[in-house]
């Protein structure tokens, strides 16, 4: 059942509201107008079957807040407690009024209302917006989507001993930690359009809701996927591999019995390490080495329903600036994903040393139009005349590694390298912590969670230093 | 194998805390050419394989063959992984009869069994627990056995495994280094000085750091000549040893193994180290002067295998 939000205008709140605009008087002397908005699941397929709630509804909200804004108007916002009861704000009347609304899920109310739903515990916010024109002694409605905005952040193995950890956000003085003994050393973490959560495990990509410490469900990849990909346009689950070089394999949830394939090798490209991600269209992408230029990059590509694969577009590394061109070649695509319309793609540089000219933990989260294969921003790049380290951790970045989570235009990484503390007889401290990243300018937005995250990387530093 | 035809002899080296590492292969190296300089052996083919350090360089200044290679971890070095590292690769790529592994075992845990060469793994003194090495789903463990000879180099201190004691490795023989006046004049110090050497090639900052507490020779008249192998420096040092009356060092392995060696007035200043109790070896050994050079007694025994 559809939940029907009706923002009405009164005269008592216009009363008590009328502080906050800039032209009480005029809002009198125009008159009222009513919006009504009724919310509805994200536009668009859900993966794997859909709203495990059902495909007309949405949780349980502890609360709801709408703003309204307009052009030359102060913005209104109204909070709302109970959003079960009547919705009422004061705004002006006026054309292209923007309406937004965040929600903030109640999963323990949602259960009781649907026992035996897989509900998307990790999911923190919901948001969507609409457009109206508010004429004055009008009713106006629209329909808001309300999609799941913001997360909790799922860190794979925070402590190193095979659980998943949940942090609240970067703030957050503890994880909660889940025992996944099938996690990998390399598991990725994904949010499908309903907020389940998928992690990569040994031979699959499981599938969780409610119950943090065991998938409801499994994709079975038959082999440890180094990194995967949900794709809403064609309910496919893609992995990469490493088989006879990196091999992409993909799972059809359409299927009757869904079984994993392999995409077929496309000729003039091989696949390389670092990821892939899926747009919301259906087209991929993958680190790759085109044979005709010798040159590694981005490949854009496409797999069709005979599991055919067909380059789209392919830019090199030197052209889309991701990547260290000079020096040492450690450098690594780590992760790849689209966020806000943008093909991110996390890259690092470690290299322990010993001493501090040779010590090189840096890295750079490059943001690339899907479109065009062209540079959008750049993240955090430390550059090659600079201490290869982070000298401004608030500014810069250690060794990105993971995509975790997503919030409204942030993106969170899992960060993870070396500082250099110039003790003599242990001079490389461990840096691991989760930064946000602003979708649309490419700067690190807020740190946090220091300490707290760990990454599976043997520090054989110590040893080696003895 | 050192016998009457040529072999090719490796040395591999993961450490990176010092010049020590790469001055124990090159102790081989000139062991190696001494037994065929006596005519007792055939020129042996030799090359270091080394984790790139500063101190890489010191090789080609005593003219021998070294590759460098990163710092790898588990993801190159694992089960799986090994065959596309550069340490794997640059083993395999030069095909040794001999492989000598100087103390780090645990980068080639993955594949040294499997190596169709002899395999010597050299010991010094550390804490036992360097011998595991916790990764985040399984624990490494030395396994002895995957070794033909497992040797301690330096008295007194046991490993948990069946080993073999030798003296300890030093650069140069005593008969190898100038005499005092050679070396004097080398320098460009006169013969009525009172010369010191002050050499750190430990942990970057540590000889600025010892320079604090000893700076004060030069007020009291001493000529110091101070040398950091990082960038340049006096190598092997022991070759001007007869120049110097006092040695103020490190308590690294061969820094102090050489002053004790060459039986030099030395001041040695122990720095920290994770598994290494520097300390302990100038407590110990400060009055212990080693007999023989275990650089020729280690040839002897890599001639039995």
């Amino acid at each position: 059942m559809r939940k029907v939000l009706t923002i009405t205008l009164s005269i008592a709140i216009l009363t008590a509201s009328a502080a906050s605009l800039s032209c009480s008087s005029a809002l009198v002397e125009r008159g009222l107008s009513t919006i009504v908005i009724q919310t509805s699941p994200p536009v668009g397929r859900a993966l794997s079957g859909g709203w495990t709630m059902g495909e007309e509804t949405l949780p349980s909200f502890s609360s709801i807040t709408v703003t309204v804004r307009g052009s030359g108007q102060d913005p209104v916002v109204g909070t709302f407690a109970d959003p079960s009861g009547p919705i009422s704000l004061t705004v002006r009347p006026g054309s292209g009024l923007s309406v937004s609304v965040s929600a903030t899920p109640d999963w323990e109310a949602t259960a009781v209302r649907y026992p035996d739903a897989q509900l998307p515990v990790l999911v923190s916010g919901y948001s969507g917006g609409a457009v109206v024109d508010a004429p004055a002694n009008g009713t106006v409605s629209a329909t808001v989507s309300l999609a799941p905005a913001t997360t909790r952040i799922p860190v794979p193995n925070p402590n190193g001993d095979w659980q998943l950890g949940v942090a609240a956000g970067l703030s957050s003085g503890s994880l909660e930690t889940y025992e996944l003994p099938d996690l990998t050393t390399d598991s990725h973490v994904a949010f499908d359009k309903s907020g389940l959560l998928y992690v990569s495990m040994y031979g699959n990509v499981g599938v969780f809701g409610a119950a943090l410490d065991n998938p409801y469900d499994t994709v079975q990849f038959e082999n440890d996927v180094l990194d995967f990909a949900l794709c809403s346009a064609t309910n496919r689950v893609y992995g990469v591999y490493s088989g006879d070089g990196y091999v992409v394999r993909f799972v059809d949830l359409d299927d009757a019995e869904p079984t994993a394939a392999d995409a077929m090798p496309m000729g003039a490209y091989q696949i390389q390490q670092g990821g892939i991600a899926v747009d919301a269209l259906g087209y991929l992408y993958v680190p790759a080495y085109e044979l005709s230029t010798e040159a590694s990059g981005i490949l854009r590509f496409s797999v069709d329903d005979t599991a055919k694969a067909t380059p789209i577009a392919f830019a090199s590394f030197e052209e889309l600036g991701l990547g260290y061109f000079t020096g040492l070649t450690n450098t690594i695509v780590q992760d790849m994903t689209i966020a806000n319309g943008v093909l991110v793609v996390a890259l690092s540089e470690i290299q322990p040393s010993y001493y501090a000219t040779d010590l090189r933990s840096r890295g750079m989260i490059v943001g690339i139009s899907p479109n065009s294969m062209t540079n959008v921003w750049t993240a955090a790049a430390i550059s090659e005349s600079s201490p290869q380290y982070p000298i401004d951790p608030e500014t810069q970045l250690y060794g990105p590694r993971r995509f975790l989570a997503v919030s409204p235009k942030r993106l969170y990484v899992l960060d993870a390298g070396f500082s250099w503390s110039g003790e003599a007889a242990d001079p490389l401290k461990n840096e691991m912590r989760v930064v946000a990243v602003n979708l649309e300018t490419g700067a690190i937005a807020e740190t946090g969670l220091n300490g707290q995250v760990d990454y599976f990387e043997t520090d054989y530093s110590t040893y080696y230093m003895c | 194998m050192l016998g009457s035809y040529p072999v090719r002899v490796l040395f591999c080296s993961s450490g990176v805390a010092g010049s020590g590492h790469v001055a124990l292969g090159l102790s081989l190296g000139n062991a190696l050419r001494r037994r065929a300089r006596a005519g007792r052996a055939a020129e042996a083919e030799y090359r270091l394989v080394c984790v790139d350090s500063p101190f890489a360089p010191l090789a080609s200044r005593l003219g021998f063959d070294i590759v460098t290679v990163p710092p790898e971890g588990e993801a190159e070095l694992g089960p799986g992984a090994y065959e596309g590292s550069a340490l794997y690769r640059a083993i395999v790529d030069y095909a040794p009869d001999l492989l000598v592994v100087d103390l780090f075992w645990f980068p080639l845990d993955s594949f040294i069994a499997s190596l169709p060469c002899r395999k010597v793994l050299l010991i010094r003194q550390v804490d036992p627990r360097f011998f595991t090495l916790p990764l985040r789903d399984r624990e490494l463990r030395l396994r002895p056995g995957d070794y033909d000879l497992v040797l301690r180099t330096e008295p007194c201190f046991e490993t948990p495994f069946p080993s073999e004691e030798i003296d300890p490795i030093i650069i140069l023989d005593r008969g190898e280094i100038m005499g005092r006046d050679e070396a004097l004049a080398d320098l460009g110090l006169a013969p009525d000085e009172r010369a010191c050497l002050f050499a750190f090639n430990g942990a970057e900052g540590e000889g600025a750091l010892a320079w604090k507490s000893f700076s004060y020779l030069e007020d009291e008249g001493w000529r110091v000549v101070r040398s950091d192998n990082r960038s340049g420096g006096l190598f092997p040092a022991a070759r001007w040893f007869n120049a110097f009356d006092l040695v103020v060092c490190g308590a690294g392995y061969s820094a102090f193994w050489e002053a004790r060696y060459f039986g030099k007035e030395a001041c040695f200043v122990p720095y920290p180290r994770r598994f290494e109790d520097q300390g302990r070896r100038v407590a110990l050994f400060s009055d212990y002067t080693p007999t023989a050079n275990g650089a020729d007694k280690l040839v002897d025994r890599l001639t039995g295998l």
